[in-house]
C-alpha cells in the first residue's frame, strides 16, 4: 500500500512541458493543462518533494520535453483540487481535479514557471 | 527603384517548394516595404495580401503538428485530428479574405499550440485583450477571451461557436 501524503498550498508541482507548449515570450500555452475532451479529466502532476526534475523528465518516453513548476496553492484558488496519487512506478504521481475550463488553464499556464526549457524553445 | 522592388516581390511570390524559399520571400518583402516607405511610397498599397505572406508560418506550424505521434506530451495526447487541421486552415484563410486587407500581419497568430484532445489552439494578443481559439478534433470551434490585466482581468469563455463568431471577436481583439 502506498503512503498517500497531504499536499500543502506551498507545494511545488511539476507538469512535463512538450516542445510547442512554451510561447515566444516564455509563457507556458494553456494548451499544456487543456485534458481530453471530458472538461472532468484531471491532469497529472508530480509532487516536487518526492521527485526531481530529471525523474520527472525521465518517465517520458522520448526526450526534448521541459518542466514546468506551479504552486499547488494556484489551483486549489480556482477551486480545483489538488491530491497526492502514488502509482508503483510514480510515487510522486499526483492530480489536479476539478474543471478543467479554458480560464483555469489559462491561469495555471501563466503561472507555471518553466524548470527546464523543451527541446527548440 | 520602386519598379525593381515591385518586380522582385512578384518572382518571390510565385510559389514556395521549401522552408527556405519562404523565408527568403520573407525577407525579400521586408525590404521592400521598408526601401518603399523609406522613399516615401506607402507600401501597403497591394489589392490582397498573399496567404504565404501573411500565414505562411502557421501554414507550416500546422504541417508540423500534422506529424505529431500519439503520446506527443507524454501524458496519452491524441494525434493531430485532420480535421482539425482542416478547420484551422479554413478558419484561418477565412481571416486572411475578412481582415487581412485591414489589419495585415496582426492576423498572423501568435501562438499556434497542439491540445491534448487532437485538436488546434490558435492565440492572438492585442493591445487590451487576448483570444485563443480552440479547433476541436471534430472541427468545432470555441474560445476564450480575455479581457483588461491583471488584477482586473476577467475571462469570456464560448463554446460552439461559429467562424463569424471567431472572427468578430478577433477584429475587435486586433484594432482595440
Amino acid at each position: 500500500m502506498l503512503k498517500v501524503l497531504r499536499i500543502l498550498d506551498d507545494d511545488d508541482l511539476y507538469r512535463r512541458i512538450a516542445p510547442y507548449h512554451v510561447k515566444s515570450d516564455g509563457i507556458v500555452s494553456s494548451a499544456a493543462f487543456r485534458t481530453r475532451q471530458n472538461p472532468y479529466a484531471a491532469v497529472s502532476v508530480d509532487l516536487a518533494k518526492l521527485t526531481s526534475p530529471q525523474e520527472t523528465l525521465s518517465r517520458a518516453r522520448q526526450p526534448g520535453f521541459g518542466v514546468g513548476s506551479l504552486v499547488a496553492r494556484v489551483p486549489r484558488s480556482l477551486g480545483l483540487t489538488v491530491e497526492h496519487n502514488p502509482c508503483p512506478n510514480n510515487i510522486a504521481h499526483s492530480l489536479i481535479k476539478g474543471q478543467n475550463t479554458k480560464s483555469n488553464c489559462r491561469r495555471m499556464a501563466e503561472a507555471t514557471e518553466v524548470i527546464v526549457h523543451p527541446d527548440g524553445t | 527603384m520602386v519598379a525593381e522592388l515591385e518586380e522582385q516581390t512578384d518572382t518571390a511570390t510565385a510559389g514556395f517548394q521549401t522552408p527556405d524559399d519562404l523565408h527568403a520571400f520573407w525577407l525579400t518583402e521586408t525590404v521592400r516595404r521598408h526601401t518603399l516607405g523609406s522613399i516615401g511610397v506607402v507600401p501597403e498599397t497591394r489589392s490582397e495580401p498573399t496567404a504565404e505572406w501573411l500565414l505562411g508560418p502557421t501554414w507550416q506550424r500546422l504541417v508540423q503538428l500534422s506529424r505529431l505521434e500519439p503520446d506527443w506530451n507524454s501524458y496519452g495526447a491524441e494525434p493531430m485530428s485532420g480535421r482539425a487541421i482542416h478547420a484551422a486552415r479554413g478558419l484561418l484563410e477565412l481571416m486572411r479574405e475578412s481582415l487581412g486587407d485591414l489589419l495585415g500581419e496582426r492576423i498572423r497568430p501568435y501562438a499556434v499550440a497542439p491540445v491534448s484532445d487532437g485538436g488546434i489552439q490558435l492565440e492572438w494578443k492585442g493591445t487590451k485583450e487576448d483570444l485563443e481559439v480552440e479547433v476541436g478534433p471534430q472541427d468545432g470551434l470555441s474560445y476564450l477571451l480575455v479581457e483588461g490585466e491583471a488584477p482586473d482581468r476577467h475571462f469570456v469563455e464560448q463554446d460552439a461557436a461559429s467562424s463569424s463568431d471567431v472572427i468578430q471577436v478577433l477584429a475587435r481583439v486586433l484594432m482595440a
